[in-house]
């Protein structure tokens, strides 16, 4: 405890320069706290926006679908989806699956057409999506109902409302083209333009039946009991379906990959950008605390020679740079905790600054989603460095032998 | 180096010093009023603390009185700016410091050079000047040793040199031999005398060294911020009874010298 | 002397020389590592964005509210005549002129070619067709990516890409059957030859987009002298505004009859990557922002440092004469030499950092591929920004020292001298 007085007094002493260096503590603590919560925020969200609107958690396709999925070929499909998805249910870790048909339809008013997605699914689509609860004028169709749910932002273009009839055509499994028409049953609106203006929902056998493809599944959408253990359902899945090579277990990532490597990769550079500036900071902590050994040579002489011993002494230095850092990281809390109440309570509303046409979901206003962990890892980096950045400097003190230190001019 | 001899040199008139200490205030000199003409060997004695520092520096111009008036060569050198103060000291002050006080990454040719190139002196004077001076202080094999390689005796004889390149008016030295041994410091004395001698040139030491203070032609006793009495060793039996008034085994330490009895030179 | 002075000082705290010459480095390198992945973004994007949509561009006003840009509804009733009146006007600043003639069309395996399997089924490929002329300058990110074939010989045949073509089960030679619905509604296929397979960067536009010649699209489509878009080539791009400007007139009911037309630059065809590139420069400017405070801090720490332990030989040269400004400028001199050596050790490492990453290129990513720029960067060193950061290290070198400079100038030459530091 007297160590801890010394050591306070000896940054106070030299105020200015522990200023400075609590300075850089303080910059890349309040960095660290607060890119944390808003990376996690923002992966949360995105990565939950598009599990909850499109893909789930895991999906199983016919392991030829994935190198022709930019054709939506409807003769790769998988042959037995009601028996394959009552056997996941089964498994412990899955709480939903949803049989899916995918086509690429073309949909007219009579007036104009447009290519969209069109999406046949079961009933249990509204177990494994948010689909059911997006559905914002309307419902969603019953099992073998003809009806269409469509995206706001396509209704609002074609200015088809619910109870309008919508025409489209597609080509069948034999690359003929059917024409087929159904009413507008519901509208959704997830708020991200590439599904409300580009994707349909239609009742999965009423696809079956328009595309001329028998009791097929494009995929099987699953949604596991737990939200962040996408990967671990996939190697379940995968383990579950191991005597079927005919099919492929994916994590949703995979339907995500152009959103999912664009922010890993940000992270990345993040975090060696993060790196840097850390091994900046302990530099500048060495050369204070270097600094601050080579000018109490004297005093670390006469302490030395009064009896204390060298552990003391380096515990001295040492816990000098602790209390810098520990202040830093006080200090830091401030600023931290302020954005962070900002970008966590309110958020930012980036509906404005992102374009509409970003593929990815943001959704409209970004919250930062903070963890005390954050708080605790930054502390830690930043206590680390400072007591990093002072060890070397603290051994030096303590092996200084005790005649040199006392002659010491300077 | 002056070589009108009994000219008046400098002359101080009512100079007092006081420095703040928080609330308190120091009086270090209290009123000292003091000439020095061309060609004089000087010695201010005192106990530590007694303001021969203060008094020194405020000559030196590198300090500025609280009141009273300094004139060296009959300029008020207490009215100049910073700038001003600068350029005397360069013109016409040379310093001989305690702790020798070297430019440590300068080699001994380049310290005593060093002074010559802020005057901008041209370099082929700059080098028989200094050449000179080297051959004066006797450290003709170390020209190109940094101060760190050198005794204290030779580095105080760079630093003698490099008080004396720019021929100053005025040479002050502030206890040039604290920091050397008894044999050191009577050779640095000797070199001075003799400089004070042959080349004219005008000495105030500080010392509390009475070894040291009998090489001086004057001696000025200051205690407490005034000059208290003034000796003359050059002349018969000089006032020992002042010197009484403070006993010579108070002289604190710190001077490295022996107090070497009576021993007079 | 001053100057060696100033050197043999930083030489003798080589130590702590080495500190600040390493954060300014630091800070240097990584200014000109991130200045130069921006530039590789934004170059990029000029380089090959820009040019191939063009400088100018001519479309139905309605294009942009479209739900499907594809419709041939929005086609220019009279480009040919446009592109004519455009010529016309032997406006220097203008390189080239064309129309474009965009399409929905769908790409089906020719049942003919005798590789096809009995019983299987055709594949297909929704896809976006360009009707071009053969030596078109809009489409160079295609026309420099051939790797098989070459881009329209004459103007016969289809060019798209080896992703496309592997999907659709086509080679270089075999026929392809292109099947467009025409402005009239009528369904109308073309069976074309492969002459030309591509690959350019970005996977999401290989697997989008095929080329065929103008006339031959023109006909299927039965949309003689139409195009989608009249698009504009200029010498610089800087003029896009001013030419949009004169073009205006022209486009007044002449360029087509009834439908009202746009005139877009290059700025605002590119509108949500630019507010992109402004995000990132954002974030880019704030890292840089605070890798410049951080080693500034350690700079001034470190100067400030230098400056206090030998504050006595200061004092001692001041009393040699030396005056308070001179001092100041050799401390500042001998911050600006370590501030030179760090940027000069920055330039060094930045160099070598963008010599490293630039030879695979950094992953930004996907979603760079969206915007029709290539997923992987490849940082682009510019020597203005290589200055600008050298200056830049320099100046925040010197900023550091000047408070140090400053604090020992100040001060008293006794009370300088008195400091046994
Ligand atoms: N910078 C200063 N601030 C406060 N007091 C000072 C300062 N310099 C000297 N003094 C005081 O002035 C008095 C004279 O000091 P000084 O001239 O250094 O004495 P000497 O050189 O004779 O030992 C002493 O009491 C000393 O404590
Ligand atoms: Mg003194």
């Amino acid at each position: 405890m007297e160590l801890l007085g010394i050591a306070i007094r000896n940054i106070r002493r030299n105020e200015r320069r522990s200023r400075l260096t609590i300075i850089t503590i303080v910059i890349g603590v309040a960095i660290l706290m607060n890119m944390q919560g808003i990376y996690r925020g923002l992966t949360t969200t995105v990565y939950g926006h598009m599990m909850a609107m499109d893909t789930a958690q895991v999906q199983v396709e016919n392991a030829a679908y994935r190198a022709d999925a930019r054709r939506i070929p409807l003769d790769k499909t998988i042959a037995d989806p009601d028996a394959v998805a009552a056997s996941l249910r089964a498994l412990p870790g899955v709480a939903a699956v949803s049989e899916r048909v995918d086509a690429s339809f073309e949909i007219t008013n009579g007036r104009e057409g447009v290519r969209v997605m069109a999406r046949g699914v079961s009933q249990d689509e509204a177990r494994v999506t948010d689909l059911g609860r997006s559905i914002v004028a309307g419902r969603l169709f019953a099992a073998g109902e003809p009806g269409l749910v469509i995206g706001k932002g396509m209704a609002t273009k074609l200015g088809l409302k619910v109870g309008d009839a919508a025409w489209f055509t597609a080509l069948d499994r034999h690359s003929v083209r059917n024409l087929g028409s159904a009413p507008v049953v519901g509208i959704f609106e997830y708020g991200f333009p590439l599904l409300d203006d580009y994707m349909i929902y239609l009742d999965i056998d009423q696809a079956r039946s328009f595309l001329d493809l028998g009791k097929v599944a494009t995929r099987l959408v699953v949604r596991g009991s737990e939200p962040r253990a996408s990967a671990a359902l996939a190697k379940e899945i995968g383990r579950a379906l191991a005597a079927r090579p005919d099919l492929a277990v994916y994590e949703w990532k995979t339907f995500a990959e152009n959103l999912v490597s664009t922010i890993e990769t940000r992270l990345q550079l993040l975090l060696s950008i993060l790196a840097v500036l850390f091994s900046l900071i302990i530099a500048g902590i060495f050369n204070t605390m270097a600094m601050n050994v080579r000018e109490r040579y004297r005093e670390i002489g006469t302490l030395r020679a009064i009896g204390i011993r060298r552990s003391g002494l380096e515990a001295i230095f040492l816990l000098e740079g602790l209390v810098m850092g520990v202040m830093g990281c006080a200090i830091a809390a401030i600023p931290a905790t302020a954005v962070g109440l900002w970008l966590g309570v309110w958020g930012i509303d980036i509906s404005g600054i992102m374009p509409r046409d970003i593929p990815i979901p943001f959704g409209s206003v970004l919250h930062a989603a903070y963890s005390p962990v954050d708080a605790l890892r930054a502390v830690a980096a930043g206590t680390g460095a400072a007591l990093l950045g002072s060890w070397f400097p603290a051994r030096r003190a303590a092996r200084l032998p005790i005649t040199a230190a006392i002659a010491a001019v300077r | 180096m002056s070589d009108n001899a009994g000219r008046m040199l400098l002359e101080v008139r009512g100079v007092t010093k006081d420095y703040r200490l928080g609330k308190t205030s120091i009086h270090a000199l209290r009123g000292i009023d003091l000439s020095v003409e061309a060609g004089d060997f000087v010695s201010v004695v005192g106990p530590s603390g007694c303001g021969k520092t203060t008094l020194l520096n405020i000559i030196g111009c590198i300090d500025k009185p609280s009141s009273g008036k300094i004139f060296l060569d009959g300029l008020d050198v207490s009215t100049f700016d910073d700038n001003g103060e600068a350029d005397t000291r360069l013109a016409r002050i040379g310093f001989i410091f305690q702790s020798f006080n070297l430019v440590g990454v300068l080699d001994v040719r380049e310290n005593i050079e060093f002074p010559l190139i802020l005057a901008k002196v041209p370099k082929a004077e700059r080098a028989r000047r200094v050449d000179r001076l080297i051959e004066l202080v006797e450290l003709g094999e170390f020209v190109r040793h940094k101060p760190d390689e050198l005794s204290g005796g030779q580095r105080q004889r760079v630093a003698i040199a490099r008080a004396l390149v720019n021929r100053p008016s005025l040479v002050i030295a502030d206890e040039p031999t604290a920091n050397l041994d008894s044999a050191t410091s009577t050779t640095i004395m000797e070199a001075m005398k003799a400089l004070n001698e042959e080349e004219k040139v005008t000495f105030i030491f500080s010392t509390h060294n009475e070894l040291i203070e009998r090489y001086a032609k004057r001696i000025l006793l200051i205690r407490d911020g005034i000059i208290i009495g003034e000796e003359f060793p050059g002349e018969k039996n000089p006032g020992e009874r002042r010197r009484g008034e403070w006993s010579r085994g108070s002289a604190p330490g710190g001077d490295s010298g022996p107090h070497a009895g009576g021993g007079a030179p | 002397m001053i100057l060696r002075l100033a050197l043999l000082s930083a030489i003798k705290h080589w130590r702590r020389s080495l500190v600040v010459a390493g954060a300014v480095a630091v800070a240097c390198a990584v200014m000109i590592a991130i200045g130069s992945l921006l530039n590789g973004i934004t170059g990029s994007f000029y380089d090959s964005v820009i040019p191939n949509s063009g400088h100018v561009r001519i479309e139905d006003a309605r294009t942009a509210d479209s739900l499907n840009p594809l419709d041939l509804e929005l086609l220019l009733p009279n480009a040919a005549g446009l592109v004519a009146k455009i010529e016309a006007l032997g406006d220097r600043r203008i390189v080239d002129v064309e129309p474009i003639l965009g399409f929905g069309a769908l790409l089906v395996e020719d049942r003919d070619v005798t590789t096809l399997q009995g019983g299987q089924d055709p594949r297909n490929l929704a896809m976006r067709g360009m009707g071009v002329s053969p030596d078109t300058r809009f489409a160079d990110n295609v026309r420099f990516a051939m790797k098989e074939g070459s881009f329209l010989p004459g103007g016969r045949g289809i060019a798209l890409s080896e992703r496309a073509a592997r999907l659709v089960g086509a080679k270089l030679g075999t026929g392809l059957l292109v099947l467009v619905q025409d402005r009239n509604g009528e369904p109308w296929y073309e069976r074309l030859v492969v002459t030309g397979l591509f690959a350019t960067e970005s996977a999401d536009f290989d697997e989008s987009t095929f080329y065929i010649a103008e006339e031959t699209a023109a006909s299927m489509l039965d949309a003689a002298g139409m195009a989608r878009e009249v698009r504009l080539l200029l010498a610089d791009r800087n003029d896009a505004e001013a030419v949009a400007r004169e073009l205006a007139p022209l486009t007044g009911g002449g360029g087509g009859g009834g439908t009202t037309l746009r005139i877009q630059t290059w700025q605002t065809i590119n509108a949500s990557i630019f507010a992109i590139l402004l995000f990132v420069k954002i974030l880019l400017g704030i890292i840089m922002a605070l890798f410049a405070i951080v080693s500034g801090t350690i700079i001034a720490n470190s100067s400030l440092m230098s400056v206090m332990e030998r504050i006595r030989e200061y004092g001692t040269m001041r009393a040699i004469g030396l005056r308070a400004r001179s001092l100041e400028r050799l401390i500042l001199l001998e911050g600006l030499m370590l501030g030179a050596l760090g940027a000069a050790l920055g330039v060094g490492i930045g160099f070598i950092v963008i010599a490293y990453l630039s030879r695979g290129g950094i992953d930004l990513g996907g979603i760079m591929e969206s915007l029709g720029l290539s997923r992987y960067n490849r940082p682009r060193g510019d020597f203005w920004w290589f200055a600008f950061c050298t200056l830049a290290s320099v100046v925040v070198s010197l900023a550091a020292t000047a408070k140090a400079a400053r604090s020992v100038g100040s001060m008293g030459v006794a009370e300088s001298l008195a400091t046994s530091s």
